[in-house]
């Protein structure tokens, strides 16, 4: 008994450690620990052995058992090492995937969703109109009376007398006057049309119109919330500045200029050496545009400000070409 | 408007650095755009708003800067020995003057001297001149533009000898009527248009430019200076039929001051007499319309609430009064401010314009910055915010199929449109042409997406660019009736070329075709959940049909497909998608097959109806499905649209779904016939499906196809 142990024990660790893969390492497996496997004919013998030697020889045998069942785990185990190993022969993971062609937004698209966002956050809604406009809405009903200069301000593309292509987004600040009572907060987004075009004008761009009317809205409120909007999208630290100006539809008016973004003031070629970029229009809404659309101007205040999204790309992605954006070179869309 | 800081220093008495002047004007809302120096005077470049009509002369601007710091007027106003001559017509003055037009022309000083001798003018002059941005021309004239910069009141000067009558008449243009104004251009005049007369004819057309035939020459003798206040609006319309812009009209289409058209005359009287000998001068004022007294009421709480400040009243009435409006002596006791408004200014009129000012010269910086105290908006989503969001994943799932997102001009030439051959009724035909376009290939608004985008592939492939994704979503436009808005309509096209897949190690570089753009399509629709939402908004009644094109210009015929939304009874396009027809991409140059689709986007929004649109949860399946294949030969015409249409009309119990997984055609197929091996799922909801059950509802399935479609079965 104990010497055809021993028989299997060496014949066994030489057929499991000679195995030349998986199949054969199951094979000798089965052979010996299988249920018709050479251990188990042994273990079904050990009745007819004496209560005395019984104890002993199903310890020894469970022992085998028990090699027999490690060495085969350990030889398996082997097998994947050694299959591992020839499978990563020659293998480069570092190689380019297969990979789809990639697409991107318009640098456009993503800085428009992120003004409106911004704007979104303090509780502005979007409102859109129209691209074609009558004058009316584009510029009569704005404080923009015919034969007059500050039409000069706007070069307009006609259609014929009385329809033409918007010249900024104002217009909808008025449609959306005309239906909605106040308190209001709108922002516009949109394409507009002048009559330009050289290198730093095209004739047609995006603009983002905003518009709050409330009870209580003041210009030092007006100066609030674009000093946020203009640290938060370019850079917490950078200087504001409000000065006057004029627009027909806001009184008082003002331009609104950032510490330049690309010098940080100091003064370079995108700022013109004066360390600040001219980046907004605003205003306190001009009492005639309330009287336009019905608003009650003693009773509400509100103001007004406008943005070129071009602009606000160029100095972003630091884009010095405005015709870029409408060329749709694939070199060009893929960067952003 | 050119500025000299030499000339502006005459009248303030004020030496300060360029630099800091320049800031302060711009912080004061007289933006200056450029500092230069010149033969040892500095010039400012003003951007000055059409608003402030009074700011385009050296005296305007000396206002300005007595206001912001605080200098006391009066200004050091030039000197004339004339300033108390009385101002009604001298009977000595030989020129009859006449304004038939008093509407237009408020006032009409002239000045008569004889003996002058025209000569070019003293470098003091000339260089002055020149240094602002005017070209000396002689003595005289230059003597009237040097008052022109220095008061911003426009003088004209006649050669008195070319006035028949001698006589001026102030009146309308004969229809017909024909000058040849100072810049050598013959000029048609028009009813509306003012000008200036002699006894017979125009010499110059009011406000905007003189004749050259009384143009003063080395020849005169003897000069009238015209000094006149015209209407702004009919200088303006007047300046823009005529397309000729002057220093003169420009002004005067922003209003000068009618007050002050005597004391330029002086003052050019004063000048030409310094340089050049002549006769003493005679002066004749004709006024009709008095300028009226301009009283501005403002409220302090009224100032304060819009500003956002605390003034009191006393700093109010100084920092107007350092502009040169004065409190009135008017008053009503009813706590508002009543201000005299200074002629100069006339762009105020309203309290608004008098807080603007306060504003201006108080400081915007010195206005803090505060949060709104606002009521919160309980605003429903906007009809914008929805097609925002959708848009945006539209955007989002072809950038992931890995399209860029491209943005045209809304314009492009007629030719685009028509040489695409749309049927004579397709609203695209309905072209909105511009008035006045930049140029003939922007000379329409589009009325559709392609043209542009073609234009975009044709140059992507001359920078040697090949593979070419492109989206847009943009408006088309249809015109209607003149004088009415045309019909936009939200739409995306996309295009595509080139190869499947980018050059890569890994497999071999394949040309794209038509599935992979309509993958790209099926891929959209299904993200968008198109058809759960139609399923759930009305059941069969709701669809999305497609139909084989061979009319839709643009494409090859039989290579496109239309796809149709019905609503209820209506059906209504919402795309087509196929592969751009080669006479088309020959009109672009472009050598490459271009596979296009194109969806009205405001149609598909309202299929989307977004509460209605949410998917319907529908119970997983507890029990596994089992799949069986059959290849079929069937006509080689038969199209997938058949196929669904036969399993929409026909219902097989436990049919889960099908899909088409091979089309073959070649021997051992007969002619004329394909092989389309489909891979049908059966599934039940409450059972696992036993082997017999599949048996015969599939042999069902297989007989009905057979007998529906002429077809039989190659091997299942």
């Amino acid at each position: 008994m104990f010497e055809m142990l021993e028989e299997i024990r060496a014949y066994g660790l030489t057929s499991i450690g000679s195995a030349d893969g998986l199949e054969a390492l199951e094979k000798a497996r089965v052979e010996l620990l299988g249920r018709k496997g050479r251990l188990t004919s042994l273990l079904k013998g050990l009745g007819q052995l004496t209560t005395e030697d019984r104890p002993k020889a199903g310890q020894a045998l469970n022992m085998l058992k028990q090699e027999l069942e490690a060495a085969c785990e350990n030889k398996k185990a082997e097998i994947a090492r050694q299959g591992i190993a020839v499978r990563i022969k020659g293998f480069d993971p570092s190689l380019p995937g297969r990979q789809m062609h990639s697409g991107a937004l318009h640098p456009i698209t993503q800085v428009l969703d992120e003004v409106c966002s911004i704007f979104g956050r303090m509780g502005f809604s979007i409102a859109t109109g129209p691209e074609v406009e009558l004058d009316f809405y584009n510029f009569e009903a704005l404080n923009i009376p015919a034969d007059h200069p500050v039409r000069d301000m706007q070069d307009t593309f006609y259609i014929d007398d009385k329809v033409l292509l918007r010249t900024h987004t104002s217009p909808i600040q008025v449609r959306t006057m005309e239906k909605t009572s106040p308190p209001l907060r709108i922002i516009a987004p949109g394409k507009v049309y002048r009559c330009d075009s050289d290198v730093t004008h095209t004739p047609m761009f995006h603009q983002v119109e905003g518009l709050m009317v409330d009870r209580d809205v003041s210009f030092s409120d007006l100066k609030g919330i674009l000093t946020f909007f203009l640290q938060e999208f370019f850079n917490a630290e950078a200087a504001v500045r409000f000065r006057p100006s004029f627009f027909p539809f806001t009184e008082p008016s003002a331009e609104v200029d950032i510490q330049c973004v690309i010098c940080r003031g100091v003064g370079c070629r995108v700022c013109s050496q004066t360390g600040w970029l001219e980046v907004l229009g605003a205003g306190m809404v001009h009492p005639e545009v309330f009287r336009h659309v019905g608003y009650d101007a003693e009773e509400f205040t509100g103001f007004a400000f406008g943005l070129g999204i071009e602009r606000f790309s160029m100095l972003r992605y630091g884009i010095d070409d405005i015709r870029l954006f409408y060329e749709n070179d694939l070199r060009f869309l893929r960067q952003f | 408007m050119r500025l000299s800081l030499s000339w502006l220093k005459e009248l303030t008495g004020l030496d300060i650095a360029s630099e800091k002047l320049a800031h302060d004007l711009t912080m004061a809302g007289l933006e200056v755009e450029g500092v230069e120096n010149l033969n040892g005077d500095t010039v400012l470049e003003l951007s000055i708003t059409p608003n402030r009509s009074d700011c385009l002369s050296v005296l305007g601007i000396a206002r300005e800067v007595a206001a912001i710091y605080g200098l006391d007027l009066p200004l050091n106003l030039p000197f004339s020995p004339y300033a108390e001559l009385p101002s009604e017509a001298d009977p000595s003055f030989s020129v009859s003057i006449l304004i038939e037009e008093p509407d237009l022309c408020h006032r009409y000083a002239g000045a008569v001297l004889r003996g002058v001798k025209v000569a070019p003018s003293p470098s003091w002059l000339s260089g002055r001149l020149e240094a602002v941005g005017i070209r000396p021309i002689n003595n005289i004239v230059d003597v009237t533009n040097y008052v022109c910069i220095e008061l911003g009141q426009p003088l004209h000067a006649f050669d008195l000898a070319m006035l028949r009558g001698p006589e001026i008449r102030v009146r309308t243009a004969r229809e017909g009527e024909k000058i040849t104004t100072l810049d050598g251009k013959d000029r048609l005049l028009s009813s509306e248009m003012l000008v200036i007369a002699d006894a017979l004819a125009p010499v110059a057309v009011a406000g905007v430019m003189g004749g050259s035939e009384s143009e003063v020459t080395v020849e005169t003798q003897d000069i009238l200076l015209e000094s006149a206040w015209f209407l702004p609006s009919s200088v303006r319309k007047t300046a823009k039929k005529l397309k000729l812009n002057s220093e003169a009209s420009h002004r005067f289409e922003r209003g000068v001051d009618e007050a002050n058209a005597l004391n330029a005359l002086k003052r050019a009287v004063t000048l030409i007499k310094d340089v050049v000998e002549c006769s003493d001068p005679v002066f004749s004022d004709v006024q009709f319309v008095s300028p009226e007294r301009k009283i501005v009421g403002l409220r302090p709480a009224r100032l304060n609430k819009i500003l956002g400040i605390s003034l009191g009243e006393t700093e109010i009435v100084e920092i107007l009064r350092r502009l040169g409006i004065k409190k009135s002596n008017f008053t009503k006791h009813d706590g508002v401010l009543y201000f005299d408004i200074p002629g100069y200014r006339a762009d105020i009129g309203q309290e608004h314009d008098l807080v603007e000012e306060v504003a201006r010269i108080y400081g915007f910086d010195h206005i803090v910055s505060t949060s709104p105290r606002a009521s919160i908006i309980a605003a429903h989503r906007t009809e914008a915010e929805h097609n925002t969001a959708f848009f945006s994943r539209i955007r989002q799932s072809l950038v992931g199929s890995g399209f860029s997102e491209a943005i045209s001009y809304s314009f492009c030439s007629k030719k685009d449109i028509t040489s695409l051959g749309f049927e004579e009724d397709d609203k695209r035909n309905r072209i909105l042409p511009l008035q006045n376009p930049i140029s003939d290939d922007l000379a329409v608004m589009r009325t559709t997406l392609l043209p542009n985008l073609l234009g975009a592939v044709k140059r992507n492939l001359a920078h040697s660019v090949t593979d070419i994704r492109l989206f847009e979503l943009g408006t088309v436009f249809f015109a209607n009736d003149s004088g009415k808005l045309p019909d936009e309509e939200k739409r995306l096209c996309v295009v595509w070329s080139g190869h499947r897949h980018p050059v890569s190690w890994t497999w071999k570089v394949e040309k794209g075709d038509y599935f992979d753009l309509k993958g790209t399509l099926d891929s959209l629709l299904a993200v968008l959940k198109i058809q759960q939402a139609m399923d759930r908004q009305g059941g069969t009644d709701v669809l999305l049909r497609r139909e084989l094109c061979w009319n839709e210009h643009g494409y090859i015929p039989g290579t496109a497909l239309n796809l149709l939304a019905c609503l209820k009874d209506e059906e209504k396009q919402l795309g087509t998608i196929g592969e751009i027809s080669p006479s088309v991409l020959n009109a672009w140059d472009i050598g490459v097959p271009v596979f296009a689709f194109d969806l009205n986007l405001d149609l598909l929004a309202s299929l989307r109806k977004w509460r209605s649109g949410t998917p319907c949860f529908k119970s997983l399946p507890r029990f596994p499905w089992i799949e069986r294949d059959v290849a079929f030969v069937v006509k080689d015409h038969l199209t997938s649209i058949e196929i669904d249409g036969f399993f929409s009309a026909n219902t097989f119990r436990f049919l889960e779904s099908y899909s088409i997984f091979d089309i073959y055609q070649g021997k051992p197929v007969p002619e004329g016939h394909k092989s389309l091996a489909i891979r049908f799922r059966y599934q039940a909801l409450d059972h696992t499906l036993e082997e017999e059950e599949i048996e015969q509802v599939h042999s069902e399935l297989v007989m009905a196809f057979i007998a529906g479609f002429n077809a039989s079965v190659r091997a299942c």
